[in-house]
């Protein structure tokens, strides 16, 4: 019986090699070859542009990018924002998330409207709307109350606070989607069972809803520190996209690229390794 | 139909029973609550939501707003919101410069397919890295993680040379082929989100499958596929969404604008305007009734599945 088992467990781990083999193949036919190059782009000077021909330099961009003074200090910038804006958003979405699963009429229109930001907030159409409108703006008529009231000091304390503001919550989005779809996935038999031992609404949501729900939570924690990491908007992503497409120092550009991919990778990891802990799998 | 007069005659019922048992107390406020409690339950979720709504709703409001004005109410500054008179032109020209029917169609097929590959593919991938142990599968779970953080404008270059040195040019295979094999345009996050539910399945589940005889490919395509709906639900509309607005990849790839999709028609709106609209000035107007044209589709589809998003659906077999 046992060695029936173990037998078993082997056929499955070897299917487990089938599950991810299209990732396999792909991975080595469309990434693996363009990070190799990138990765020796950063070891490399280009010579002629036109032909893209490289010159082995080996450390020198590397020592460069490091007295970059604008380096460290975007970097760190683009940390803090992660780490102080990650449990906002994570909150935030939470919370939008139960309110849009809830049984209210009109359920439909705000829950599109709480995706614009994901319909609006990316690729073309927000080429074209940040061009006109500046997507990420307060409703200036709030801001001009804040300046009737208060005196200009407090009133850009305020404002600024308030931008902030807008800006966690226009990258709430995913993760309100991904908490939706979570929340569908819990079996109603829990909540039943709970109510027959008189459990109120506040106990379901830490012993029923927040425990269901943490695999998501810990897809979104990862998932809202990756995206702050590759924005295009922060800070670093700004510095080694100007250095390539602007001054065409594709090779620094990448070595800044590279070193930068992995201390968030470090970061994501230690970030899952504290994460991990608190998920509760069904079992 | 019937379901409602019942709630309604249980409604009065409760309401006569209520009153009887309290009005002799005068408790008249605890009356109120015990009736209306419920509904007035809602208030502040609603005034939460609306709130909120503001927010995201402030751009789209300018958008449709600008997107109505006629060329004197854009250019007179005392009109910020609201359009004085109201005219559609503006769709007109944008319809027409864009082709919009008939990049509508290509673009809806183009995402169809490339959403299609990626959640077969990505959920394939997820299924064995949640639930099958095997040597290495921690290693490659964080080369997904990695490619996730690694933008993909850091190695559009060598890509782009790779498939032009295969003839590939001005074609879409480059963007849609990654897709089928768990790979494309945040294929991370997909296997991600996939994983993270197949994670928090009962086993139960797979047993049942298994004990079957189907096997292990037959359990994963008849049971265990079609048991993480919200998944997949999330999932499709994440991937179209991102595709749709996508002019990354294809403003790489795809050189001749005329091959493109409806969001690369939106990047040359203001050539294609004055090649196809003789003596039409262009301006912010047209821009906007362009953009929304674009994302309405989105918007429409959107609606019509969130309703999906519902407590029934995700039964899942899995209630026991």
């Amino acid at each position: 019986m046992k060695k029936r088992s173990s037998s078993l467990e082997k056929r499955r781990s070897r299917s487990g090699y089938l599950f991810v083999l299209p990732w396999v193949i792909g991975f080595a036919a469309f990434q693996l070859w363009p990070m190799y190059k990138s990765f020796m782009l950063s070891f490399s000077k280009v010579t002629s542009v036109s032909g893209l021909k490289t010159a082995w330099i080996g450390w020198e961009n590397y020592k460069a990018v490091f007295a970059d003074v604008d380096f460290l200090p975007a970097f760190w910038n683009t940390l803090w924002t992660t780490v102080l804006y990650t449990p906002f958003i994570i909150v935030i979405s939470l919370v939008i998330a139960i309110l849009l699963n809830r049984k209210i009429k009109g359920r439909g229109v705000f829950r599109v409207i709480f995706f614009l930001p994901v319909l609006l907030g990316s690729g073309a159409v927000m080429a074209q709307l940040g061009n006109a409108a500046n997507i990420m703006q307060l409703p200036p008529s709030i801001e001009q109350y804040v300046n009737y009231y208060f005196n200009s000091d407090i009133a850009n304390f305020i404002n600024q606070i308030l931008e902030q503001i807008v800006r966690v919550f226009w990258k709430t989005g995913v993760q309100i989607i991904i908490f939706l779809g979570g929340l569908q996935s819990i079996s109603d038999s829990y909540y039943e069972a709970a109510k027959v031992d008189n459990a109120n609404a506040w106990d379901m949501l830490w012993k029923i809803t927040l425990p269901m729900l943490s695999p998501l939570m810990y897809l979104n924690v990862i998932y809202t520190v990756i995206d702050s990491f590759r924005s295009e908007n922060n800070e670093i992503s700004s510095l080694i996209i100007n250095q390539v497409y602007e001054y065409s120092n594709y090779s620094y550009g990448s070595a800044m690229g590279w070193i930068y991919f992995v201390i968030s990778f470090s970061v994501v990891l230690l970030a899952t390794l504290i994460f991990r802990r608190y998920v509760y799998y069904e079992k | 139909m019937r379901n409602k007069v019942r709630t309604k005659v249980t409604k009065t019922t409760r309401f006569k029973t209520i009153l009887r048992s309290d009005m002799s107390a005068g408790n008249k406020g605890k009356l109120f609550v015990k009736i209306y409690g419920k509904a007035l339950g809602n208030i502040p979720v609603y005034l939460a939501l609306i709130a909120l709504s503001v927010i995201f709703i402030v751009p789209f409001f300018y958008m449709i707003g600008h997107s109505l004005m006629s060329v004197n109410d854009l250019l007179n500054p005392n009109i910020k919101w609201l359009p004085r008179s109201f005219n559609l032109n503006n769709y007109e020209y944008a319809y027409k410069s864009m082709n919009y029917l008939f990049y509508l169609g290509k673009t809806l097929l183009y995402v169809g397919v490339a959403v299609f590959g990626q959640i077969m593919t990505c959920s394939f991938v997820a299924y064995g890295l949640a639930r099958v142990n095997f040597k290495g599968r921690g290693i490659i779970f964080g080369i997904v993680l990695f490619m996730m953080i690694v933008p993909p404008q850091t190695i559009i270059v060598p890509q782009y040379m790779m498939f032009a040195n295969l003839g590939l040019k001005n074609s879409f295979v480059p963007i849609i082929l990654p897709c089928f094999f768990a790979m494309g345009l945040n294929g991370g996050l997909i296997i991600f989100v996939f994983r993270q539910f197949f994670k928090g399945m009962p086993p139960e589940l797979e047993n049942a499958a298994m004990i079957d005889g189907t096997g292990v490919f037959g359990a994963y395509f008849r049971v265990i596929f079609p048991n993480v709906k919200p998944a997949i639900l999330i999932t499709s509309i994440l991937s179209l969404v991102w595709q749709w607005n996508n002019s990354f990849e294809p403003s790489v790839y795809i050189e001749d604008t005329s091959k493109g999709l409806l969001t690369m028609q939106l990047n040359i709106l203001q050539s294609n305007v004055s090649n196809v609209m003789q003596g039409v000035d262009f301006n912010e107007g047209i821009t906007m009734a362009a953009t929304f044209l674009t994302v309405l589709p989105l918007i429409v589809i959107f609606l019509a599945i969130q309703g999906r998003f519902m407590k029934s659906m995700a039964q899942s077999g899995l209630a026991n």
